[in-house]
């Protein structure tokens, strides 16, 4: 049962868990830009506000999804891929 | 120059003008004053002391002349010198520059009257002063005439001094006693013996000397006569002046004498030329016929000649031709024997094989019916050795057929194993097992690659499809082109669906992995690629790895079921 291991290249069973995780962790990444902007612009613009905060959330967020549909779509929208 | 003429002129006549102006004042208004006036009245016109008063125009101009000058010292013969020096001159000066210059001559000949020819008698009397003798041929009657003497003996030129119309008295005139005597100069000779009788010639008239004819032997005695006649009637012309009938008969006679001789001699020359004539013609006749001869002569001498060389020649070739037959005659008769001899040979030795070929037909008919048994024999033995060869091939044919059937049960031992074995080793016994089997080659050349290291078994596969099956699940109710939340909610919503077991009947994805998971259960693995095969988008996607391993392991189990159905006709075969 192990010999199933030795196909190199990714399992065709594994390609979509590949690509929730790149659209999560991208979500997360323009989720949490979003936040510091946010912050940023409330200490800097807004004395301190709260909605500037969850402005930038929510642009992030936005940003995180529509990327996670092109990626879904076939695409690789917003996402750089660096080989190592 | 004439400019100057007229500039100085108009200066000498200033005070003319001056008169002038008034005269014509004078005149305009004598004219004012017959319009005025009748014309009875009218006074001279130098009367009128005072102009009246009218609309003339010069009117204030006249009223400013003086009434004439008194006449106190009008110098007018001083004028009139002074003018006529000055335009003599002038007039000097022009002539003598009309002979400097050319232009101005030009001007002076044509514009002022008798320059021209004021000018020309000056050129003239210069070119007398020059060249005296020259070009004086003016009258035409004193041209030097030449006069040619009929005999043609002499020449004498008369009157060549020119005579000059205005020069004076004529050359000839100067000298009249120097002029040459005239004189007739007779054909023979210049006349020696005219001054015989010089004395009474003067004494008795004036008479003209005639010359006596002498010739000193050189003359034909005929003529000698009228030489004495001439020269006596000269003599007598010399005399008195005028000859008798004595003079005249004689010359007359001694001509009658001269003429008949002349006559005589003319015939007597004219039958010696007729003569002279005859005698030629006589002579070229007489050449023209011994010509003729000759030619005839030469032509038959020839005409021999050639008929000598003709015979020649002929007999010549005649010999030739001869000579050439009789050996040509000569070799063939050679050449016929030779061939005469050449046929009597050959008929000999064909005999000769005759002979030979009946003697070798003897000994085999004879030899071929001891030996008859023995071809028999020869047979029996070839047929025996056929039997073992087909023996022998049937034993290595059912040898070769069982081991087939050895790797073939190898083959399907390796596929019955619940792991993977590699099958290029069974592969390779099997085709060399089948030797040069084409459809055992064909089928084992059909083998995908892939499959020599050996394929899943059906247990093997059931296990990965337990695997896969739920990833298949999570996105049974993925839409077309869906994005993050056609995702999120399949994976969501799928958990929440019944799941199928057995054979249920449907298209949807949850059927579809039950019967395959039955079909994997029971063994058939092609039935359980069948049903997988059937899904469609990211369901199939996901499985694609499953499937290429399901469909190796069918493809293998097919053609090991092809090899193993032949074995079966290779079993058959033997």
């Amino acid at each position: 049962m192990s010999s199933v291991a030795t196909i190199k290249k990714t399992p065709s069973e594994q390609l979509l868990n590949d690509k929730w995780d790149v659209v999560i962790s991208n979500a997360v990444v323009k989720t949490a830009l979003g936040f510091g902007f946010g912050v940023g612009f409330s200490v800097l613009f807004f004395k301190r506000r709260a909605f500037p905060v969850w402005l930038g959330i929510g642009f992030g967020a936005g940003r995180g999804w529509s990327e996670g549909d092109a990626i879904f779509r076939g695409g690789d929208a917003g996402v750089r891929i660096v080989k190592s | 120059m004439l400019r100057i003429t007229a500039a100085r002129a108009a200066s000498a006549s200033g005070q003319i003008r001056i008169a002038q102006t008034a005269r014509l004042l004078s005149t305009s208004t004598a004219r004012l004053n017959i319009q005025n006036q009748p014309p009875s009245s009218v006074p001279p016109a130098g009367e009128i002391p005072v102009p009246p008063p009218a609309p003339v125009v010069e009117a204030p101009k006249a009223t400013p002349i003086p009434p004439p000058p008194p006449p106190p010292k009008t110098h007018r013969l001083r004028t009139f010198l002074f003018l006529s020096f000055l335009a003599a001159s002038l007039y000097g000066t022009g002539v003598w520059y009309s002979t400097v210059n050319d232009n101005f001559h030009d001007f002076f000949t044509e514009y002022v009257p008798l320059g021209e020819e004021i000018v020309m008698m000056l050129e003239e009397r210069e070119f007398q002063r020059r060249f005296p003798n020259a070009g004086r041929k003016a009258a035409s009657g004193d041209s030097p005439r030449v006069t040619i003497h009929r005999g043609g003996a002499t020449w004498k030129v008369l009157g060549d001094e020119y005579k000059g119309p205005n020069s004076g008295p004529h050359i000839s005139a100067k000298t009249p006693a120097a002029a040459p005597p005239k004189k007739e100069t007779s054909a023979p000779a210049p006349a020696a013996a005219t001054e015989s009788k010089p004395a009474a010639a003067a004494k008795e008239t004036a008479l003209p000397q005639l010359p006596k004819l002498i010739f000193d032997g050189t003359i034909d005695p005929a003529l000698e006569d009228v030489v004495k006649s001439i020269n006596g009637l000269f003599t007598v012309l010399s005399k008195t002046g005028k000859a008798g009938p004595e003079e005249l008969g004689g010359i007359a006679a001694s001509l009658g004498q001269v003429s008949d001789r002349f006559v005589k001699v003319k015939a007597k020359y004219e039958a010696d030329l007729k003569g002279a004539a005859e005698l030629q013609s006589q002579l070229i006749a007489a050449q023209a016929a011994a010509d003729a001869e000759e030619a005839k002569k030469q032509l038959a001498a020839l005409d021999e000649q050639w008929k000598q060389g003709y015979f020649a020649e002929r007999k010549r070739l005649i010999d030739t031709y001869k000579q050439r037959l009789t050996t040509e005659l000569k070799k063939f008769a050679a050449l016929f024997d030779t061939r005469v001899k050449n046929e009597v040979i050959s008929a000999a030795t064909l005999k000769e094989k005759e002979f030979a070929a009946q003697v070798s037909d003897k000994v085999e008919t004879e030899r071929s019916g001891k030996l008859a048994r023995l071809g028999e024999v020869k047979k029996a033995f070839e047929e025996v050795v056929e039997l073992s060869k087909e023996v022998d091939k049937l034993l290595d044919a059912s040898e070769k057929a069982a081991d087939l059937q050895l790797a073939l049960g190898a083959l399907s031992n390796a596929l019955a194993t619940p792991y993977q074995v590699p099958l290029a080793p069974l592969l390779a016994r099997i085709k060399i097992a089948a030797g040069d089997d084409p459809l055992v080659a064909s089928v084992i050349e059909a083998f995908p690659r892939s499959a020599y290291e050996g394929v899943l078994s059906p247990q093997q596969l059931a296990a990965r499809f337990r695997l896969i099956a739920p990833e298949i699940r999570k996105v049974s109710l993925v839409p077309e082109d869906a994005g993050v939340a056609g995702f999120a909610g399949s994976w969501l919503l799928s958990s929440l669906l019944w799941k199928k077991e057995g054979k249920p009947v449907g298209g949807d994805v949850e059927s579809i992995l039950a019967r395959a998971e039955t079909a994997l259960m029971e063994g058939q693995v092609e039935q359980a690629v069948r049903e997988v095969n059937s899904l469609d988008g990211w369901r199939k996607k996901l499985a694609e790895d499953w499937l290429a391993e399901g469909r190796k392991r069918s493809e293998v189990e097919f053609l090991a079921q092809v090899l193993s159905e032949e074995g079966k006709i290779w079993q058959y075969r033997v």
